[in-house]
C-alpha cells in the first residue's frame, strides 16, 4: 500500500518523503509491535489506511 | 466389565477382588479375555443404584450380549444398569492383588494370571497384535526402557544408524494410557527414559497424527524416498528456487528456504474459483499431471497439489530431511517435513486461517516481504524454526538501513502534505496495481492484495468489488479468468480488473451486462440476475 500511495502522490505531484521514509521502516516484519501506538497510526494514515479502519488494522498488525 | 459384588464387608475394591478370584473357571477365563482387550474392570454392590432394579442380578461377571435389548437402545449389556460407583484403574487393582497376604494356591494362580495381563506381559502381548508391529521391535524397545545405560547407548546409536521401528514402538506404548491400563511397576524409570530420548530424538516424525488435519481424508506419506509421481522439475526453475541459498545451511533452513521461495516464486491460481461453471474443463481435480508440472517456472500459477508436489520433491533432496509428508483433505493438499529436531507442516496455499489469523496465502505474502503464516510448527525443542526464518527473511526480503527507532524520528521530522481535494479513485486504484507490479505481485495475488486494501480503507469507502469470470482457454482447455468487477457508489463509475494482463480499466455496465448474458463473463453464482452497478457478493 505504501508503494502504491508513493505512486500515487507522484502522479498528484505531491511529496512523497515521508512515505520514502516508511518503505523503509517497513522492512521490519515486526514493525507494528516495536513502534507506540501513537508513532504506529502516524505511520498507517500516511500509508493511506482511511481513519475509521486505523485501529482494526492496528490492532491486526500487533 | 462389571463384576458385581454380593455384600459389603471389607471396601469395594477389597470384595471386588475376592470376588473375581472366585469366579467360576469359566466366567473367570471370559474375564481375563476382556482384560486381554484392555476392557476396564468395574466393582458393583448389589445394592448400589441402577437404572433397571427389577432386572435379575447376574453375581460375579454381569453377562453381556452385542446391540440393543428390548428398549435399551444402544446398550451393549443386560443387567441392571449400575452406575455411581467408583472407578478403579486396572493398575490400582494389580496392586491391590500384590498387596493380598497368604492366599490359597488356587487363587495365586489367578492372580498371577491378572499380573500377566494386565502388565508388562500384557503390554508386549497387546503391542504384538498390531500389524506394524514386529515382535524383535518390541523386545528392544523393551531393552532400551530397562535401564540407563540401554537407554543412552540407544540414543547415541540412533543419530548414526537407529532402528525407526524402535522408536515406533516407543511411541506406541507411550500414547497408551500406561499408568491406568496397564500394572508397570517401573513405569517412573520407563517415562524418564522416555523422556530422554525425545530430547534427543524428533519423536513426533513417528506419531503422524499430529500432521492430520479434522476431516482429513487420505495422508501420503512420503519418508525419504521418491513419490510414485516421477517428475523432473523445471531446471531454471530449479535454479531460482535455490539461487542465494548458503550451503552451509542446517536442513530445517534449507527447507524453509525451499518454501519461502516457491511461495515467493508462484502464483496462486485464481482460475479455480470458477472451477464450478459449466463452460469450465480445466482439470482442478489435483491429479498428476507430469507435463504441467514440469512447465512451473517463476510467476506460474498453481495450486495446492503442485505446489506440495514441488516441495516435496526439493525437501527430498536437502540432506537431513529425514521425511515429507503431504497431506490430501479432498481438493485441499497441504505438506511437511521432518529432520532429526523438529517437524513442520506447511501450507503454502491457505485454505484455512493461516497463525496470524488471516486468509492471505504465503504466496502473497512472501511478495509483500510479511512474516509467511502457513509454517505450523508441530515439533521444534530447540527453536530451530524461529531462528531460521530470522535468518532467512532478510535473504529473501532484503535488509533496512537504519533502525525503527532512527526512521520514526526521521519521519516526524518531515512536514506532512496538506489534506483537502477529492481522491482520484481510479488513479489511485491504478497506482496500487502499478506498485504490485513493482512487488512482482501480478496474477490471482493482485487481486487478493487489492481486496485486502480495500477492506483496510486504502481506497476510502463505498468501493464494491466481485470477482467476475472471463471465458477463455489455456491450454486447450476451457476455462475461465478471475477479474474482479469494482463499483465506485460515489461516481458511479464501473471498473474491471484483469490482473492477468495487471489492469483496470473503466467499462460500461451495459456492454458488461451484454458480454454476461453471451456467456463471455459470469459470476460465480452463475444463476444471479444481471443488474450491473450492484454488486450482491462485496469481498
Amino acid at each position: 500500500m505504501n508503494d502504491a500511495r508513493i505512486i500515487y502522490l507522484t502522479k498528484t505531484g505531491k511529496s512523497t518523503q515521508r512515505n520514502q521514509i516508511i518503505k523503509e521502516l517497513l522492512f521490519d516484519r515486526a514493525l507494528f509491535k516495536k513502534l507506540s501506538k501513537d508513532d504506529a497510526f502516524i505511520v498507517l494514515r500516511d500509508i493511506g489506511i482511511d481513519e475509521g479502519h486505523i485501529l482494526n488494522v492496528y490492532e491486526s498488525l500487533t | 466389565m462389571n463384576i458385581v459384588i454380593r455384600t459389603r464387608t471389607t471396601g469395594r475394591m477389597q470384595d471386588g477382588i475376592r470376588t473375581l478370584l472366585t469366579l467360576g473357571e469359566k466366567q473367570f477365563a471370559e474375564a481375563i479375555g476382556r482384560l486381554r482387550d484392555r476392557e476396564g474392570i468395574d466393582f458393583w454392590y448389589v445394592d448400589d443404584k441402577c437404572k433397571w432394579p427389577d432386572e435379575p442380578i447376574q453375581l460375579g461377571l454381569e453377562r453381556e450380549i452385542k446391540g440393543d435389548v428390548g428398549d435399551r437402545t444402544g446398550i451393549e449389556f443386560i443387567g441392571r444398569g449400575w452406575f455411581g460407583g467408583e472407578r478403579f484403574p486396572r493398575r490400582q487393582i494389580i496392586e491391590a492383588l500384590n498387596g493380598l497376604g497368604d492366599i490359597n494356591e488356587d487363587a495365586a494362580a489367578r492372580r498371577k494370571r491378572l499380573q500377566e495381563v494386565c502388565g508388562i506381559d500384557g503390554l508386549v502381548r497387546f503391542l504384538s497384535l498390531r500389524e506394524e508391529i514386529d515382535k524383535t521391535s518390541i523386545e528392544n524397545a523393551m531393552k532400551v526402557l530397562s535401564s540407563d545405560e540401554e537407554m543412552e547407548a540407544f540414543t547415541k546409536a540412533f543419530t548414526k544408524c537407529g532402528d525407526e521401528r524402535v522408536v515406533k514402538v516407543l511411541a506406541d506404548i507411550f500414547k497408551l494410557s500406561l499408568g491406568s491400563d496397564f500394572y508397570i511397576p517401573q513405569l517412573l524409570q520407563w517415562k524418564y527414559r522416555f523422556n530422554f530420548i525425545q530430547k534427543q530424538i524428533n519423536m513426533d516424525k513417528y506419531i503422524m497424527s499430529d500432521y492430520t488435519s479434522p476431516g482429513s481424508s487420505v495422508l501420503d506419506y512420503h519418508d525419504r524416498k521418491p513419490s510414485e509421481e516421477q517428475f523432473d522439475v523445471n531446471p531454471m526453475f530449479r535454479k531460482e528456487v535455490l539461487a542465494g541459498m548458503p550451503q552451509d545451511f542446517s536442513p530445517e533452513q534449507k527447507a524453509l528456504y525451499v518454501y519461502a521461495k516457491l511461495s515467493k516464486l508462484l502464483k496462486f491460481n485464481g482460475r479455480f474459483l470458477f472451477r464450478d461453471n459449466k463452460s469450465v474443463n480445466e482439470d482442478f481435480s489435483g491429479a498428476f499431471n507430469k507435463e504441467r508440472i514440469e512447465r512451473i517456472q517463476k510467476g506460474s500459477e498453481i495450486l495446492c497439489y503442485d505446489f506440495s508436489r514441488l516441495f516435496e520433491k526439493f525437501a527430498n533432496e536437502i540432506e537431513g530431511v529425514t521425511g515429507v509428508v503431504i497431506e490430501q483433505d479432498k481438493l485441499h493438499w497441504k505438506c511437511g517435513f521432518y529432520t532429526d529436531d523438529v517437524s513442520v507442516g506447511l501450507e503454502g496455499i491457505n485454505s484455512t486461517a493461516s497463525g496470524d489469523g488471516s486468509f492471505t496465502p504465503d504466496t502473497l505474502k512472501a511478495k509483500q516481504g510479511l512474516a509467511l503464516g502457513g509454517i505450523k510448527i508441530i515439533s521444534d525443542r530447540k527453536g530451530l524454526v524461529n531462528a531460521a526464518l530470522e535468518k532467512i527473511y532478510p535473504l529473501i526480503y532484503g535488509n533496512r538501513k537504519l533502525s525503527v527507532y532512527d526512521l520514526m524520528e526521521k519521519l516526524k521530522t518531515i512536514p506532512q502534505n496538506e489534506s483537502g481535494g477529492q481522491i482520484d479513485r481510479l488513479a489511485l486504484l491504478k497506482s496500487y496495481l502499478q506498485a504490485l507490479k513493482q512487488n512482482d505481485i501480478e496474477g490471482f495475488d493482485a487481486t487478493t492484495a487489492l481486496i485486502d486494501a480495500k477492506r483496510q480503507g486504502f481506497f476510502g469507502d463505498g468501493l464494491k468489488a466481485e470477482y467476475i469470470g472471463e471465458r477463455t482457454v489455456i491450454d486447450g482447455q476451457n476455462t475461465m479468468s478471475c477479474n474482479l468487477i469494482i463499483v465506485d457508489d460515489k461516481t458511479k463509475q464501473v471498473m474491471i480488473l484483469e490482473p492477468n494482463r495487471m489492469q483496470i480499466k473503466l467499462v460500461s455496465p451495459q456492454a458488461v451486462a451484454e458480454r454476461l448474458r453471451n456467456n463471455e463473463l459470469a459470476y460465480r453464482d452463475n444463476l444471479r440476475t444481471i443488474n450491473m452497478g450492484d454488486i450482491k457478493n462485496d469481498i
